[in-house]
């Protein structure tokens, strides 16, 4: 909503400077989106005079005016016929490329074949209240090339603001009128409204057939009008506002909305049959609205305004072309109503229409003062602006009449609520400059209808915090003792995940959390549907992610486009996918490494493989109290390397998988190096880890170590090895460590050879050599029946 | 035994000085050689009495062991230093390392915030990113068809589900899982998602941090001393804060909260807009809809509960300009934080 400051001072009394205004705005809760000083913004608006003026070929209506705007600096302007224009006059212009505050943006054009090269503002479309003939017209040839607000005094602003949904009444000047008078101590001053000057007895008949959908209709018969151009000063609040003038007869009722908030509409009577019914579309009725869509009754039956044979307009969002106000209107029938907020706001998403007038009904008007202020404003204006005869008796059907809510609001609830001391009568003058009714005592405070959001004296407590000022709100510490803050061994577990990634080089990353539709199975590990967007976006946006792997590629593809070629990045986020009927949220730790193993190393140079990345996950699983994990190959997962995935196994559980990503998909983002990636559910590891650490007694004898050499089979995994020499060693073996692998000469070449390292210990006494050789035999022994593994030295 | 001392510290010192393997081979010849000086202590042994015996044998083994000690020491410091057989080590090349890791501006921005109002009593959980419609919207007094669902462009995923528009949604879950007794202190943190296309400072994706808090007598008051906290605690000890009333479906009153500007300190620059302030989160009186959506009596209960925009909080703290950064995760951005 725009807002012109000159206008909105004309409802209040005195007249306060414009920041103070401005500066007031905001406490009354309007969101004020952008200030538009028009001393400022028309600067670049410059006096230029008229040096010629002829007819533009083609047109009835506009005119190709040379306009000298700086000494020798004529421009070629074509203008229209909104005012009249003579040659010799100075009058503001706007060359292209100067951005109104309005929000017009004037560029060069060509209207016939001409070039336009600006445009000759009138007030309203720079964004001012007309006070004269609504175009600024100057004599002295001096002030040529002049900046207007050097000329004229501007005093005036724009205020681009949304209204809160919860504040329709704020939806009309006056509405925020009385907000700051109450806010500033102002008197309000409401818009006369004199009683027409002669009456007739043509009465509309009206009948309202779904009461629930239209609470009250009310409607007046105006007679004799003429319809013609708006006068300057009622064309220019509609220009700077945002509104095209049509007619005098429309740019009133607009104009009344504007100014009450109250959306009107008015007929011409010679398209009412006998009667105004108001009722729902019916099956194969149609009407073609105002904006030249139209709106039929085949699915949705929307509620219409219809004479007796009918719909004339789609109610309370448009009216229909052919009863509109047009040049030969004599005269008209002016509808004030008030309809249900839900049933205007269903319509008007489901037809797709909306407009200034459906936009405040959806939000809730007052069915009571502001409707009749409303209508009998308009009805002024028709008899002082629009040449009305005479006005009919008001028809008014109201079956309900809405009462006023109300509440009782002890000034000890207020001071409770707000944490600060509030006296009653602080809370009763506060909402009586508001408009509330309210006892001596409190016990009864009497709504005005208008405030549809006041449904819970909480909403009076606010109004009192607004009068009185947020800024009497002073910061206390708490009158109720808090207990300690805690939180979830997830979140200290994900705190821990990130201080040991951190601590060994990695980037924790925040991806984003929907992905193409494409891809789907890529490094997933999680069963069931993916969980896909009904209204995405985009198609880059569709479906939510079932693993974090994809991700962390993507970012190491962007870097590796920045020249980077070691990539250590972790995220830990949710993924997400429907087993069954219900959605189900893992939370999931993704790594990925490639690369070289140091950022900074001027020898060694060493890439980093899949141990490198497999002992991260070891480490974290350690930092995570977790018991050993086994690393079990498993079938492919698309997106890694084909035989290089393992699952992360702890208690018989999957509790993640590591492999090599797939040097395809690589490729395809031009890496060169091979990477590595690993996914963690960290869930289930936190339902596998150990809780509090409980301390053992430390070794009291000394341990005996031994050094054992094979040669194995290829074909015969480590971990069988290892798991050999713990079922032969005997419960004397404490530890068993792999400290070498090799293939190559001397060794056969299906097989390698494998190096342990072993201790042996008892925790009662000093083992002797001959115990431990007993023990070591005996595992030389097993490992070559078992594993037909070769002792390669000792 | 005098000599016994002397000649240990004289033999340090001669390996001490010994600056190549042939040199350190000579010293050892000299004192542990067949016929070397500490050999020959050892010969003296047979002359002693047996009474003196004991303590003399003790102390020349002593003695060698710690020249055989020195001299292992100097013989690998030798071969450390001569393997490049070059000038002395340059301690001026780098290290061997890898940079250190990082964690996301977000995430940090988000972890000092828990850390902040942990310590002012408020517990942390999470809370599922797709939702009902009843959590995000209807609990908070926004049923269908109200005015307000228009501020959110709302992600369906079928069957009645929604991605969360808010943290919010977390309130009455928090409420309703306590079952009644107050005070109640939860935060929550994490995804949130609007249907909003992409600029400088949209993203469909953001993530939020909520708080509320539920007692009997809690008010507008506590609720501007916790802010001040958390803003002073965030942005130090100098930062203003300034209510507004605005509106919220779910507060009221509400309260549109500004701090003073921590770029300029309110001597105006471009990103307060030359106002002085800046808009970093909604807050209010909780509703006693959404109370009593929780189960909880609006007659005896009250509460206070605040937004904030976790993405926001780390643009203004880094004085990052386009809200694309935080999501690129261009290393050259990350490693900054």
């Amino acid at each position: 909503m725009i807002v012109n400051t000159r206008w909105l001072l004309d409802y209040l009394s005195p007249r306060v400077p414009l920041t103070d205004l401005l500066t007031a705005l905001p406490r009354v809760g309007l969101d004020v989106e952008a200030t538009h000083l028009l001393a400022h913004d028309l600067a670049p608006v410059r006096i230029g005079f008229i040096r010629a003026k002829q007819p533009l070929e083609g047109t009835s209506d506009k005119f190709v005016c040379q306009v000298e705007v700086a000494a020798g600096d004529v421009r070629s302007i074509v203008a229209a016929s909104a005012h009249p224009l003579e040659v010799g006059w100075g009058v503001p212009v706007a060359l292209a490329g100067t951005d109104l505050p309005t929000g017009d943006s004037i560029h060069e054009e060509h209207f016939q074949g001409v070039l336009s090269q600006g445009m000759i503002c009138l007030d309203g479309e720079m964004g001012m209240i007309a006070t004269g003939s609504g175009l600024q017209v100057f004599h002295d040839e001096s002030l040529q090339g002049k900046s207007l607000p050097e000329v004229v005094p501007v005093d005036e602003a724009l205020v681009h603001m949304k209204v809160y949904p919860n504040r329709p009444d704020c939806l009309g000047l006056v509405g925020i009128a009385r907000e700051l008078a109450a806010l500033l101590g102002l008197q309000l001053v409401l818009p006369d409204a004199p009683q027409p000057a002669s009456f007739s007895d043509a009465a509309m008949p009206v009948k309202i057939m779904d009461r629930a959908a239209c609470t009250r209709y009310t409607c007046q018969v105006i007679s004799g009008v003429s319809v013609g151009k708006s006068s300057a000063w009622l064309a220019s609040r509609l220009l700077a506002t945002g509104s095209r003038p049509i007619n005098n007869v429309v740019d009133i009722t607009n104009f009344v909305m504007k100014e009450w908030g109250q959306p009107l509409h008015a007929f011409d009577l010679q398209n009412v049959r006998e009667r105004v019914v108001v009722r729902r579309f019916k099956k194969g009725e149609s009407l073609r609205l105002l904006d030249g869509r139209t709106v039929d009754g085949a699915e949705e039956l929307p509620l219409a305004i219809a004479d007796a044979k009918s719909p004339m307009a789609l109610a309370g969002i448009m009216g229909g072309e052919f009863s509109g106000i047009g040049d030969e209107t004599a005269s008209v029938l002016l509808e004030a109503a008030h309809f249900e907020p839900t049933n205007i706001r269903m319509t008007s998403r489901r037809l797709g229409v909306s407009s200034d007038s459906s936009y405040r009904f959806e939000r809730g008007l007052d069915p009571n003062e502001t409707l009749e202020a409303a209508r009998n404003r308009a009805t002024a204006l028709l008899f002082s602006d629009a040449g009305a005869q005479s006005a009919g008796p008001v028809t008014d059907v109201y079956p309900k009449h809405l009462r006023r809510a109300v509440f009782s609001l002890p000034a000890e609830r207020v001071s409770s609520y707000l944490g600060i001391p509030v006296t009653r009568e602080q809370v009763q003058t506060s909402l009586t400059k508001l408009g509330y009714e309210c006892s001596e005592n409190l016990k009864r405070i009497q709504v005005p209808t208008r405030r549809v959001d006041a449904t819970d004296p909480v909403v009076l407590i606010e109004d009192v915090a607004r009068v009185i000022g947020y800024d009497a709100i002073t910061a206390s510490p708490s009158a109720e003792t808090p207990t300690a803050g805690a939180t979830t061994t997830l979140d200290a577990a994900r705190q821990t995940v990130r201080g040991t990634l951190a601590g060994q080089g990695f980037l924790e990353l925040r991806g984003v959390p929907l992905e193409p539709l494409e891809g789907e199975a890529q490094f997933s590990q999680i069963e069931g549907n993916s969980i896909t967007l009904q209204n995405p976006l985009n198609s880059d946006l569709a479906r939510l992610r079932r693993s974090l792997v994809p991700f962390l590629v993507k970012t190491a593809a962007l870097n590796a486009r920045r020249r980077v070629t070691t990539f250590r990045y972790f995220e830990i986020d949710k993924i997400f996918a429907r087993p069954a009927t219900e959605p189900v949220e893992h939370w999931s730790l993704g790594i990925l490494l490639g690369g070289a193993a140091n950022d900074a190393d001027w020898s060694t140079r060493r890439a980093t493989d899949y141990f490198d990345l497999k002992g991260v996950v070891e480490s974290v699983l350690e930092w995570l109290r977790v018991p050993r994990a086994s690393f079990e190959v498993t079938a492919a997962i698309e997106g890694y390397a084909a035989a290089t995935v393992a699952h992360i196994v702890i208690n018989g559980e999957a509790m993640g998988a590591i492999g090599q990503v797939a040097p395809a998909l690589l490729a395809a983002h031009r890496i060169q190096t091979a990477v590595f990636a690993a996914e963690l559910f960290l869930g289930k590891l936190m339902a596998a880890r150990n809780s509090t650490a409980v301390y053992e007694p430390l070794p009291r004898f000394p341990g005996v170590y031994r050094d054992l050499s094979f040669v194995i089979k290829t074909d015969v995994p480590y971990a069988a090895v290892e798991q050999a020499i713990r079922a032969a060693g005997g419960s004397y073996l404490e530890s068993v460590e792999c400290i070498d692998v090799f293939a190559g000469k001397g060794i056969d070449k299906s097989s390698r050879s494998m190096a342990v390292s072993m201790a042996f210990r008892a925790p009662d006494r000093t083992l002797s050599s001959e115990e431990v050789a007993a023990s070591v035999e005996h595992m030389i022994a097993r490992l070559a029946q078992t594993l037909g593994a070769e002792l390669r030295s000792q | 035994m005098q000599s016994i001392q002397e000649l240990v510290e004289r033999a340090l010192a001669h390996i001490g000085h010994a600056d190549s393997a042939a040199t350190l081979e000579q010293a050892r010849v000299q004192y542990l050689g067949k016929s070397g000086e500490l050999t020959g202590q050892m010969k003296l042994l047979g002359g002693l009495a047996p009474e003196e015996r004991k303590s003399f044998g003790q102390a020349v083994n002593a003695a060698k062991n710690r020249i055989e000690e020195a001299f292992d020491q100097r013989r690998a410091a030798l071969q450390e230093t001569s393997k490049p057989a070059g000038p002395e080590l340059d301690v001026t090349l780098p290290g061997r390392r890898r940079w250190a890791g990082r964690v996301h501006p977000i995430t940090a921005t988000a972890e000092t915030m828990k850390k902040i109002l942990m310590g002012l009593g408020f517990s942390y959980d999470d809370y599922p990113d797709i939702e009902s419609e009843y959590y995000n919207f209807d609990s908070l007094n926004t049923p269908a068809w109200h005015p307000a669902r228009d501020l959110h462009d709302t992600f369906y995923v079928g069957q009645g589900q929604l991605l969360r528009t808010h943290t919010t949604a977390f309130q009455a879950r928090v409420m309703r899982a306590s079952g009644g007794p107050v005070p109640i202190r939860a935060m929550t943190t994490g995804r949130c998602y609007r249907a909003d296309d992409i600029d400088a400072s949209h993203y469909p994706i953001f993530q939020q941090l909520d708080v509320f808090a539920v007692g009997e007598k809690l008010s507008m008051s506590d609720l501007r001393w916790t802010l001040t906290e958390l803003a002073k605690g965030l942005f130090g000890p100098e930062v203003q804060l300034r209510f507004r009333p605005s509106y919220f479906p779910f507060t009221t009153p509400s309260a549109e909260v500004d701090i003073s500007c921590v770029v300029c300190r309110q001597k105006g620059c471009a990103v307060c807009s030359r106002t002085g302030w800046l808009e970093v989160l909604g807050s209010g009186m909780m509703r006693p809809e959404v109370l009593r959506a929780g189960g909880l009596d609006p007659q005896k209960h009250q509460g206070f509960a605040f937004g904030i925009g976790v993405d926001r909080i780390t643009m203004l703290r880094h004085q990052i300009n386009d809200i694309r950064l935080l999501y690129d995760n261009e290393e050259a951005f990350l490693r900054q934080f």
